[in-house]
């Protein structure tokens, strides 16, 4: 029998810091939620027993403050919520002191519609958002009270699934997993549900839900292997692939304008609408630019709409037009001028973010404001050379740089934000010098435009990430560069003469080394994620909390070294861990951008010139869907 | 502030779970429920424009309140009933919207008007244990409150340092109730309940849980179940 772990959580409340985390009851304008209202004192009700109703709990393997923002959570449930008598539920992972008393009180992982435990729901479904995140999964596992691995859970332990950037290559998180889920999931997760209440409903057995669910396209379900009969069961194309599910018309689908409304202060605390999804820039280090291909836009009327319909429901004070390249909008000005009439005479502000260094002009650097404008502008040339810039296939020049900053500070903006990377392929040390000059450049340029008497506001930051390399990008086979290199080429740039007046962070490089270990395993890294877990490793993305010596134990153990697992090239004819999984695009075309690269060669892009056949809309029988024309 | 503004006094309740929100969590979901009201909140002018408002004294974390107070000045009139439907048709159920009139301008802020608050506190076994004398914890941890209440003066650590509270100054009534034969068939075992007043001014203020602090620890088995500030009134007096 099911009980709510309500009035055994509620004391905990005053011994954590922020236990807004854990409130649930957030404000939502509308929902047709059947949930909590309903079900918070029916505690002896067996769910297990209601056939009519499905429960599913979505699970970010992160705080509440970080989880509640994120968009991939807020799609789905809202897409499940369709659903008639589908429970859906959100939990996210305690922080430390709470993990520590629902260990201490024998407390399993609850969800905060209902307070139930986890483990009731017939399906938990865990984003996977980024590599560091991995031994969060397992700490979430585990507090639910579900056996880590697939292998070992029971007839009525729920079925787990997972979705997100990372599943693009699974096998690294394989041996948790029962099911995954590839691409885009609006329309998968209505599948998924409605099959396996259909089969949970039917008398099926634990393996035969998860048999059926395999014949979902987009569906992954690594206890099959892949030279076995049952990989065939998978939807498979001509091949032997799992395809990436896609939304091909992707203005169709709704967008949140009721979603959740945090009491806590989260990450981007705002109303959130995705003005197009897709990015065919195609910069070769970037995963989410050749996993999310084709572009898609939305109309400037129905994201006026969403906007205008969002902040009258959340009360919200900003809203942020998101997207991979919101700049690219082929209808990006209409929507600002008609947003800033929208909002003109009040408090609520506009933020853009992921901006293009050539596509940022006057008209945007006074338009956007707001929250952006208190912490600064950011933007990304990656690479301080012409040459290597062409390496990347970033296509912007050291003109766009200073263009963009020369009109952002004449509007008005003080601060802003260059992000670079170190360790990307061919990379030499006069690419690493040429960061500091290119940077004294832009900080002179932001002076000059400024009247003299505010010259001591001007802020110029340089943010310093290390190349990872990812698995369905065209750097697939490269390593990463060896730390003792990194650390070289760190003091380098810290010794190339950078302006007084400039400040410098640069990423640490251990945490790039467990990304890099992770981001291209193969499904012997479970074992690794598994015995740094179980040594105390989790929330790696939090500076304070990671620990290198864990890492560095945990592979001891396992008898593996991280830093041959992060710079090991692999041979572009080589079977790749992820070879199983395709997110559309081509190897033969990642190939082919890997050798353009060595020869610093670029590529266009195809939503506004021609075809770069990258095989995404003739595998997937989808299309560049513009809301009108691109003008470069 | 301009003569053209409207100052509108806001009732709201703060109940539920959400008495574990912070004052600063409040503040932001009552603003984000006058946007959603549409009502034409006055803002300050400059680079970060932000909505116009005064709350009253701050409820610490997992302290309800019953009626709490926030002042919000207006661009434009809104009749009451037309404002106070549209802000309870936008409220959390939890911080729910009870009432509000327009107020003078000329009238003092909250902060310095209503420093008298009222506060209901219940008691409760922290757990059954037959070690512990049961009749005996109620009346120690009232005899400590009334030494403590005597004496007049409240020596606590506030981060790290000695501070000394005047009780004579903040400590303006108490009575406790015993309930346990009342609530013997209860399941949350309340087994008292505590009606205290507390004064708070620019000088200093004392929450309910600092002054129980030592009763509960000579008490040793009690603990608190629950804190609301049931009211707040003005201090006809000073």
């Amino acid at each position: 029998m099911a009980h709510s772990l309500y009035s055994r959580i509620e004391p905990l409340f005053s011994l954590v810091e922020k236990p807004s985390r854990y409130l649930g009851n957030e404000y939502q304008h509308c929902t047709n939620l059947v949930i909590a209202n309903q079900r918070d004192n029916n505690t002896n009700q067996d769910k297990k027993g209601d056939a009519s109703v499905y429960d599913i709990v979505f699970c970010y393997p992160d705080t509440y403050e970080i989880g509640q923002a994120n968009q991939g959570i807020a799609i789905l449930a809202a897409c499940a919520n369709k659903l008639d008598d589908v429970n859906v539920k959100r939990t996210f992972l305690p922080w430390l002191d709470m993990s520590e008393l629902l260990r201490e009180h024998n407390i399993p992982l609850f969800s905060l519609e209902d307070y139930m435990p986890i483990k009731m729901a017939d399906m938990i479904a865990i984003t996977l958002p980024h590599e560091l995140a991995a031994t969060n999964v397992l700490e979430l596992i585990d507090l639910a009270g579900v056996a880590l691995r697939a292998a070992d859970r029971k007839e009525d332990d729920p079925i787990i699934i997972g979705g997100g950037p990372v599943a693009f290559n699974p096998e690294p998180l394989a041996d948790f997993f029962d099911v995954f889920g590839i691409g885009e999931g609006e329309d998968l997760i209505l599948e998924v549900i409605e099959t396996d209440r259909y089969m949970r409903d039917s008398g099926a057995s634990r393996i035969e839900r998860i048999q059926k669910l395999a014949g979902i396209p987009g569906i992954y379900v690594p206890s099959f292997s892949l030279h076995s009969a049952d990989f065939k069961k998978h939807a498979l194309n001509a091949k032997g692939q799992i395809v990436k599910r896609i939304v091909d018309d992707f203005n169709s689908t709704p967008v949140l304008i009721s979603p959740k409304v945090p009491y806590a202060e989260v990450a981007h605390d705002r109303l959130t609408v995705e003005i197009l999804r897709g990015c065919t820039r195609g910069c070769r280090f970037c995963q989410a630019g050749m996993t999310s291909r084709p572009v898609r836009e939305r109309t400037a009327d129905s994201i006026l709409a969403a906007v205008s319909d969002g902040l009258k429901n959340t009360g919200y004070d900003e809203v942020s037009l998101t997207s991979l390249s919101s700049t690219d909008h082929s209808q990006i000005n209409a929507i600002l001028r008609r947003l800033q009439h929208l909002v003109c005479d009040s408090d609520i502000s506009i933020s853009l973010p992921s901006q293009r260094l050539d596509a940022f002009g006057v008209f945007l650097a006074q338009i956007v404001e707001g929250g952006a404008r208190k912490t600064g502008l950011t933007f990304a040339p990656e690479a301080a050379t012409q040459r290597l810039r062409d390496v990347i296939n970033k296509n912007v020049t050291d003109a766009n740089l200073l263009d963009a900053i020369q009109s952002a500070f004449l509007a008005g903006w003080r601060r802003c934000k260059l992000y670079f990377m170190i360790g990307l392929p061919t990379e030499t040390d006069e690419d690493i010098v040429a960061i500091a000059t290119l940077v004294n450049q832009a900080y002179a340029c932001a002076k000059d435009s400024v009247p003299e008497k505010q010259r001591g506001q001007v802020r110029i930051s340089v943010s310093v990430a290390v190349f990872v390399p990812k698995a369905q990008t065209p750097f697939q086979w490269c390593g990463q560069l060896a730390r003792s290199e990194v650390q070289r080429r760190i003091a380098l740039l810290r010794n190339s003469g950078l302006h007084k007046g400039i400040d410098l962070h640069w990423h640490d490089p251990s945490t790039s080394l467990i990304e890099a270990a992770l981001s291209r395993g193969g499904r012997q890294i479970g074992s690794l994620i598994e015995a740094a877990w179980r040594l105390g490793a989790k929330f790696d993305a939090w500076t304070e909390q990671f620990s290198l010596a864990i890492w560095e134990q945990a592979a001891t153990d396992i008898g593996v070294s991280l830093d041959a697992l992060a710079t090991r090239d692999f041979a572009i004819d080589e079977p790749l861990p992820w070879d199983h999984i395709s997110a559309g695009v081509s190897k033969e075309y990642l190939a082919s951008e890997m050798l353009c690269a060595t020869k610093a060669q670029t590529q266009v892009d195809c939503s506004f010139s021609y075809c770069s056949s990258c095989g995404v809309c003739s595998d997937l029988g989808v299309r560049v869907r513009l809301a009108g024309k691109r003008c470069a | 502030m301009n003569d053209m503004t409207f100052r509108l006094r806001i009732e709201f309740a703060k109940i539920g779970r959400l008495a574990y929100l912070s004052h600063l969590e409040v503040v932001r979901a009552v603003e984000r429920n006058i946007r959603r009201a549409g009502l034409p909140y006055h803002t300050s002018q400059g680079f970060n424009r932000h909505m116009r408002h005064a709350f009253g004294p701050a409820l610490p974390v997992g302290t309800a309140g019953l009626h709490e107070f926030l002042d919000v000045w207006l661009k434009s009139y809104v009749p009451p009933d037309k404002a106070l439907l549209a802000l309870q048709q936008a409220s959390s159920k939890e911080l729910p919207i009870l009432g509000l009139c327009y107020i003078s301008q000329s009238l003092p802020s909250l902060q310095m008007s209503h420093t008298l608050h009222d506060y209901n506190i219940k008691l409760a076994y922290v757990e059954k244990n037959d070690a512990i004398n049961e009749d005996i914890a109620l009346e120690t941890f009232f005899a400590t409150l009334k030494a403590t209440a005597d004496a007049g003066i409240l020596e606590l650590l506030k981060k790290g340092k000695p501070k000394t509270y005047d009780l004579n100054k903040l400590l303006i009534g108490y009575k406790l109730e015993d309930l346990r034969q009342i609530n013997s068939q209860n399941e949350e075992q309340i087994v008292a309940q505590l009606n205290l007043t507390l004064h708070t001014s620019e000088e200093g203020s004392l929450r309910p849980e600092q002054l129980l602090a030592k009763p509960l620890d000579d008490a040793c088995c009690l603990r608190v179940l629950s804190i609301v500030r049931v009211g707040m009134r003005e201090d006809n007096d000073s």
